[in-house]
């Protein structure tokens, strides 16, 4: 039998948030390889597919970031290679901060394999949901923090803006473990150029676990660098200006 | 064999009406269970990082990128969350 791949999504919440094609999938596919971010949700998997295997081997053992990506993309491979059905699990969307899904689907194709993704549900999913926005009136705009910054990226400030990783911004390595409040400050720095002071941003986590509430802390921008933030804290802003409609645009569209 | 621990954060993930009943009761959603007290305070301290940690200790996915990686932040840090 000729191997193939299907790259599902765990969601954030432990167990809760995988969908009832990823739990089918899971089951029966011939070889299960996953990384989450909880061992709940690790144990769960191999409960329904016994076979299943971690990757997290991959990682640690003084490999950079980028060798360990590597090394899962290439476990991936191994078995589609070896004629498996294989089932790539991966925290949150697999799609979404998540270059070993989209590079092992990339190099399998480029093999000539079957290779999908199926959606799942990301922490923007749950901020979403958590702080009751509607980003489908609003829009809005979601950038990694870190890429934010160096890239100098204009918020278009009638839109929302969602900036991921703030805790960990200029950090490229697993194993830091200094203060993020330095980042977080030029950040700050950085925000204050295109909203007031006194504009509200929240300082937002998803709820991992079910017993848990996610973490929702609303301060006024000038004060962002006193919150304390980790690894997966996300910082929302909202729009500060409303969008006017053109009126000319509104006559052609015939809705003036 | 997971532990009631375990279960219990299964069954409260899979059904939504039964999380909200726990929010609303904890001590009634844990009754019976055959928890420990260190489990009991862990889950009523909706505390992800301490929840996290037995898991971590009781499950065979041990490794360093879990606790590294994904501590969160609590409802302690910085006072209550709003």
């Amino acid at each position: 039998m000729k191997g193939s791949l299907i790259v599902a999504g765990t969601g954030i919440k432990m167990v809760g948030h995988v969908t009832l094609e990823t739990r089918t999938l899971i089951e029966r596919s011939g070889k299960v390889l996953y990384l989450v971010s909880d061992p709940g949700t690790g144990t769960w998997i191999r409960q329904l597919n016994p076979g299943a295997e971690t990757l997290e081997s991959c990682f640690g053992d003084g490999r950079t970031r980028w060798e360990s990506f590597e090394r899962v993309i290439e476990r991936i491979l191994e078995e589609i290679r070896a004629g498996k059905q294989v089932c790539a699990v991966f925290y949150g969307h697999p799609g979404v901060f998540s270059y070993m899904a989209h590079e092992a689907i990339r190099r399998a194709r480029e093999e000539r394999y079957e290779a999908t993704m199926l959606p799942g549900i990301s922490a923007e999913d749950c901020l979403i949901a958590d702080l009751g926005v509607d980003t489908g009136v609003i829009g809005y705009h979601c950038l990694e923090a870190s890429y934010f910054l160096l890239h100098r990226r204009q918020p278009d400030t009638a839109s929302a803006l969602i900036l991921w990783q703030i805790g960990v911004i200029g950090q490229f390595h697993y194993d830091f473990v200094g203060s993020p409040a330095e980042g977080v400050k030029i950040l700050t720095s950085e925000l204050l150029k295109f909203y007031p002071p006194e504009h509200p941003v929240v300082v937002y986590e998803a709820a991992n676990f079910p017993a848990c509430d996610p973490y929702i802390r609303a301060t006024a921008l000038k004060d962002l660098p006193l919150c304390k933030v980790s690894r997966i804290t996300t910082l929302y802003v909202p729009p500060a200006k409303q969008s006017i409609p053109d009126p000319e645009v509104a006559r052609k569209l015939g809705i003036a | 064999m997971p532990s009631a621990f375990f279960r219990l954060l299964v069954e409260l993930a899979e059904d939504p009406l039964r999380a909200q009943a726990f929010q609303a009761n904890p001590e009634s959603a844990m009754a019976g269970r055959d928890l420990t007290e260190e489990e009991k305070q862990a889950l009523l301290s909706r505390d992800p990082a301490r929840i996290r940690v037995l898991l971590t200790e009781e499950l065979p996915d041990r490794n360093w990128l879990l606790l590294a990686w994904f501590g969160s932040l609590s409802a302690d840090d910085e006072g209550a969350a709003s």
